[in-house]
């Protein structure tokens, strides 16, 4: 499937801000089964200072400096991605999840070290006893990996409520998981800490899913907002497989990828630190209209 | 508890650093023996008491403090010796180990090359607190150098042999304490320096200084360096102040700094000044509000970014703490043998990493005698596993089971034992020492010398990587007398003449004017309220004083030093009269301004000579007291602010005397000239602005208040009218108290700052002496045309009233132009939740 994609993040302060500098994690990146025929960021008004690297993960990102003062900052991302992710084989044949665990701790010394990274507790994901309870009922003995992360995704997507006024920014984990209800980005989070709580890899990726399915719709429709889920590792040949707690699926077109990281805070879209501005609104638009 | 015997007692195992088997001294020990056996006097004991004092008074053993608030170290005043040979070795064996701990960090934050042919655990990286994935070097210029600064603690086992046990990559503090400890072991004993070939330590420092500019980058032919501190707060802040002064650059907070374009500079006086090299002692985590810690505010925004473009360079490297976990000690033999292709010289602690299954069975088996350590988080106090009760020792065992990677397993060690003086005789003591070592060319430099210390508590472990206990200096003996001599190779040519100092920081220049102003304030209040105690304090108030002191309660009133309800009421009241007494408990007045001003002295510690800093300490200690003591009672309340007006002349003499008329002391007199100007207009001729006027209480208040009684009393023998009184306290500029003295000042003050740093203030004041000439001469002539002028007092009041806004305008003006008055910075977006 191809996409046309627009991102656009508006910041209104409430007073001139002096200075900004702004870290964005919005330049689609390639996955397997993701290609980035082109794009481009475009900020208002123009940064003095502008320049692009790879992160850790391999992530895009680009650092803006602003030194003009300044009421408003707008910034927008315009893409072209061609997304199809490789189908999953049959649960059976992904090896069975305490296989997949072994591996990953490898006495000491696993292999491969990109996805044993990802074991571990991070920021927003710690591992507790709550969260492994939880996920018991998904890893029983001997079950394959994909079986496993197939059934947490039907479990939180049965048991959780999505109710975007339940959490803010700053709700941590333990009260999500009370509160049983959140975003996208809370869902994934539940995952990944299920996961790694039973010494299974769980990446957190962010991007956005389509919801309309024509251009006439679209125009109905109008802006939508950025996604997020969770990519486990299911062992070496097949590696990494993207599935989407919120609407419990296995991501094959609908979903387009930008970044991944351990949690949301390797991966927030944009985060800036500004000189002055006192209190601040930020308004997001996204459109993601299918090409064919 | 058969195992712990050695936490806890001297076991016979461990080796002795005097004495050898067959029970002769050894020879390196004969020295210093002998040199203590023929001290005069007092001998020993006596110079430790002057030793400890200059430490304190140093300020050394501040801000190190335990949890109960006490300095948590003392000296030892004797050293510890090491032999040449012996030495040479050592020094070889940590040149390795530096290498080979810089050479880990380049492939953690690069390649991982180390992590993937399995000869590091990958979760010593990832799963470290110390890491820090945004300094990866992905796409941009790598650090020169990972360790620029790096110090290690060793202890010497039964068999003789050092072994390492710890590693202090990420901020390795000590070596301010080791060089002020020889300063003072110097003066303290010189007879021993003078007979024993000890090394010296300041050619290291001379070389620290090369070694730091030879990161800046290779095009900058002056690189310009820093010493980057998270303030006056830090646990080791007198570390900072001490290292930015023995290598003669300035100690910077983030809030100094700014990041542009890849660059970093502070901010002075003159505008941005580049800054190459940054000797950090800074938490990474805090460095970089906007790619480390969100939530930091001692960072500098965008210092990650600018490390890629290579035009900064710091030391240590951001991240580097990742190398200091011990559960890296298993592996380094192997990673000796692969990384530099030698045999690994100076050997750790025996060390277990429970990642791994054999070791964590053999923890396990083993675990009553072992002592347990989580190694990659936060926290990473030992847990001495015998001495847990079942219900902690089973929470343990659970936590390592779950997570066993978090943990290493090692036995207690007996380090060996050195003499100390234990206040009466020398007594054997555990002894831990703290080596340090900089970068220098390809290479690592060993500082020839460093700290020994006995660790405080019941293990060398459990006090691992703190300066506690007790400190003593190491001396490293030379060969021969030729070796003590190292010349420097300090380049002075880099040194141009520099006077003036518009590089001075703004932040600093800021803390300067305020603590002129606050010093300023405690002088007035403590003057307005010594003028009401003393008339209160003689017991019978007279109708005189009755007026006087109603005049004087409502400027109390108005310098807010007493709630509203007992200044404003009748002097003879039993209300007035209390509140006064309680003003030294009072915690918005004196208390308030003597918080500000301790605040102030120790931000700005560094700016003042030791010998300043040292006097103030004491004094300010010792006013504070007399104040609290003096609570509720009038007279020990009127000796107790003699004592603060006493405090603030020596507090300016100290200035006067020993702080350079640069830029720094023109902030500090301009805040005091501003602040004494308002209280002249403001309480000195505050009586003249009530209606209706007292005019004895307002002239003679006004004299008391301008401490110009007795000079106007030999003027004018004594007979009070207006003109003459206002003459000396408004229009007399030979009078250090009258308010032409303050408005000259100021006008130099500014002229001078206004050359020196390129940025002007605007003359706010020129059309002050016209109007208050005017003023005056409203007063003069016959007593009783002036008498019944209310035209007269009309024009005082404006007057007055004008001069006040505009030095409130200037003190703003100078604000603006002068200090780094920037919005705090914020955070937006999301960190995430």
């Amino acid at each position: 499937m191809r996409y046309l994609l627009s991102h656009r993040t508006s910041y209104s302060y409430a007073s001139s801000v002096d200075s900004a500098h702004h870290i964005a994690h919005l330049r689609a990146r390639e996955f397997p089964g993701q290609k980035v025929t082109s794009i481009s960021i475009v900020t208002n008004p123009e940064p003095a200072l502008a320049v692009q690297h790879l992160d850790y993960f391999g992530n895009h990102i680009d650092i803006y400096r602003i030194d003009q003062p300044h009421q408003r900052f707008d910034i927008e991302v315009r893409a072209a991605v061609e997304v199809k992710f490789p189908p999953p084989p049959p649960d059976a044949d992904t090896p069975g999840w305490e296989a997949v665990r072994t591996m990953l701790m490898g006495n000491g010394f696993p292999d491969p070290i990109e996805a044993c990274e990802f074991i571990h507790e991070s920021p927003l994901v710690p591992i507790d006893a709550t969260l492994r309870d939880y996920g018991a009922a998904s890893f029983t003995p001997g079950r394959p990996i994909l079986a496993v992360a197939r059934d947490l995704c039907r479990r939180i997507k049965a048991d959780f409520e999505y109710n975007p006024g339940a959490t803010d920014i700053s709700t941590p984990l333990a009260d999500v998981f009370r509160g049983k209800a959140g975003v996208c980005q809370d869902f994934a989070h539940v995952m990944i800490a299920a996961c790694r709580a039973h010494g299974v890899a769980a990446a957190y990726v962010s991007g956005y899913i389509r919801t309309v399915h024509s251009r006439e719709e679209m125009v109905l429709r109008g802006a939508d907002a950025s996604h997020a889920w969770v990519a486990v590792w299911c062992g070496p040949g097949i590696n990494w497989i993207h599935l989407d707690p919120t609407n419990d699926l296995v991501a094959s077109e609908d979903h387009v990828a930008v970044a991944w990281g351990r949690d949301f805070s390797d991966v927030s879209p944009l985060r800036g630190v500004i000189l002055g501005g006192d209190a601040h609104t930020y308004g997001v638009a996204v459109t993601l209209m299918p090409t064919e | 508890m058969e195992s712990l015997r050695g936490l806890t007692s001297t076991p016979a195992s461990a080796y002795d650093e005097l004495v050898t088997g067959q029970k002769s001294i050894r020879y390196h020990w004969q020295g210093i023996l002998s040199v203590i056996r023929s001290l005069p006097g007092g001998g020993l004991r006596e110079r430790v008491e002057s030793a400890r004092r200059q430490l304190e008074e140093s300020g050394a053993t501040v801000n190190l403090l335990d949890d109960r608030g006490a300095p948590n170290w003392t000296f030892d005043p004797l050293p510890f010796v090491i032999a040449p040979d012996e030495w040479q070795t050592l020094e070889r064996g940590l040149v390795q180990r530096a290498w080979l701990l810089d050479a880990l960090l380049a492939d953690v934050y690069g390649p991982q090359k180390l992590l993937r042919d399995h000869l590091v655990p990958p979760m010593l990286a990832h799963a470290n607190r110390h890491f820090q994935r945004s300094c990866k070097v992905t796409d941009a210029k790598a650090p020169p150098r990972y360790l620029g600064q790096y110090a290690v603690d060793l202890v010497r086992l039964g068999d003789g042999r050092w072994h390492v046990l710890a590693d202090h990559t990420e901020m390795p503090s000590g070596i301010g304490y080791a060089l002020e400890i020889r300063r003072v072991q110097a003066r303290s004993l010189p007879e021993a320096f003078r007979a024993i070939p000890v090394r010296h330590l300041r050619p290291f420092v001379d070389r620290w200084n090369d070694s730091l500019a030879s990161m800046a980058p290779a095009e900058i032919e002056r690189p310009s360096m820093a010493v980057l501190t998270p303030g006056a707060l830090s646990a080791t802040y007198f570390e900072h102040v001490y290292l930015s002064r023995a290598l003669g650059v300035p100690l910077v907070e983030g809030g100094d700094l700014v990041a542009r374009d890849g660059e970093v500079s502070i901010k002075t006086l003159a505008g941005l000044r580049p800054v190459h090299v940054l000797l950090r002692r800074l938490d990474s985590a805090f460095a970089d509000p906007l790619e480390l810690r969100a939530d930091s505010a001692l960072g500098v925004t965008g210092l990650v970014e600018a490390t890629r473009t290579g035009k900064i360079a710091l030391a240590n490297a951001l991240g580097s703490g990742v190398a200091e976990t011990p559960a890296l000690m298993p592996f380094l033999d192997q990673l000796c043998q692969r990384v530099l292709d030698q045999p690994l010289q100076l050997p750790s602690l025996d060390v277990w990493w429970l990642g791994e299954p054999t070791a964590y069975a053999f923890a396990m088996a083993h675990l009553d005698s072992m002592i347990v350590r989580p190694c990659l988080g936060a926290d990473r106090e030992p847990i001495v596993v015998g001495m847990l009760d079942p219900a902690d020792r089973d929470a343990l065992v659970k936590r390592m089971a779950a997570q066993p990677g978090h943990f290493v397993a090692q036995y207690p060690v007996t380090p060996s034992l050195s003499p100390k003086w234990d206040g009466e005789t020398l007594a054997p003591a555990a002894v831990v020492l703290r080596c340090f070592l900089i970068a220098e060319g390809h290479s690592y430099r060993v500082l020839p010398g460093g700290l020994a210390r006995e660790p405080a508590g019941d293990t060398a472990l459990r006090s691992l990587g703190r300066l506690n206990g007790t400190l003593k200096d190491v001396w490293v003996l030379a060969e021969d007398a030729s070796d003590v001599q190292l010349p420097s190779s300090r380049r002075f040519h880099q040194l141009s003449v520099e006077r003036g100092g518009a590089d001075l920081q703004s932040r600093v220049a800021d803390n300067l004017f305020w603590l002129g102003r606050y010093i300023e304030r405690l002088d007035n209040d403590a003057r307005l309220l010594r003028t009401a105690v003393s008339r209160v304090a003689q017991g019978v108030i007279g109708p005189r004083d009755s007026a006087e002191l109603r005049q004087l309660g409502r400027l109390i009133d108005r310098a807010n030093l007493m709630p509203t309800t007992a200044a404003l009421a009748m002097p003879e009241s039993a209300a007035f009269q209390q509140g006064l007494a309680s003003v030294a408990s009072d915690r918005r007045g004196l208390a308030a301004i003597l918080d500000a001003i301790q605040r102030l002295t120790d931000t700005l510690r560094d700016r003042f000579s030791a010998d300043m800093t040292s006097a103030v300490g004491p004094l300010m200690a010792d006013v504070r007291g007399r104040l609290l003591a003096a609570r509720g009672q009038l007279d020990p309340l009127l000796a107790a602010l003699d004592e603060l007006v006493r405090f603030v002349a020596t507090l300016s003499g100290l200035a006067q005397e020993n702080m350079t008329r640069g830029t720094g002391w023109q902030f500090l007199d301009l805040g005091r000239r501003i602040e004494r100007s308002q209280f002249i207009l403001g309480s000195a001729l505050g009586p003249f602005r009530v209606s209706p006027i007292d005019w004895d209480a307002s002239m003679r208040l006004a004299l008391e208040l301008c401490d110009s009684t007795i000079t106007y009393r030999t003027r004018y023998l004594g007979q009070l009218q207006p003109a003459p009184v206002l003459d000396l306290v408004v229009l007399d500029d030979s009078n250090p108290r009258a308010l032409a003295f303050q408005l000259h000042s100021i006008r130099g003050h500014l002229e001078r700052l206004g050359r020196a740093s390129g940025t002007r203030v605007p003359d706010m004041l020129h059309e002050l002496d016209i109007d208050f000439e005017r003023m005056v001469q409203m007063f003069t002539g016959e007593e009783r045309s002036w008498r019944h002028e209310g035209l007269a007092l009309a024009v005082l009041r404006e007057i007055v009233e004008d001069a006040e806004r505009r030095l409130d305008d200037l003190s703003e003006a100078i604000t603006r132009a002068y200090f780094s008055h920037v919005p705090a910075a914020q955070s937006v977006g999301s960190m995430g939740r």
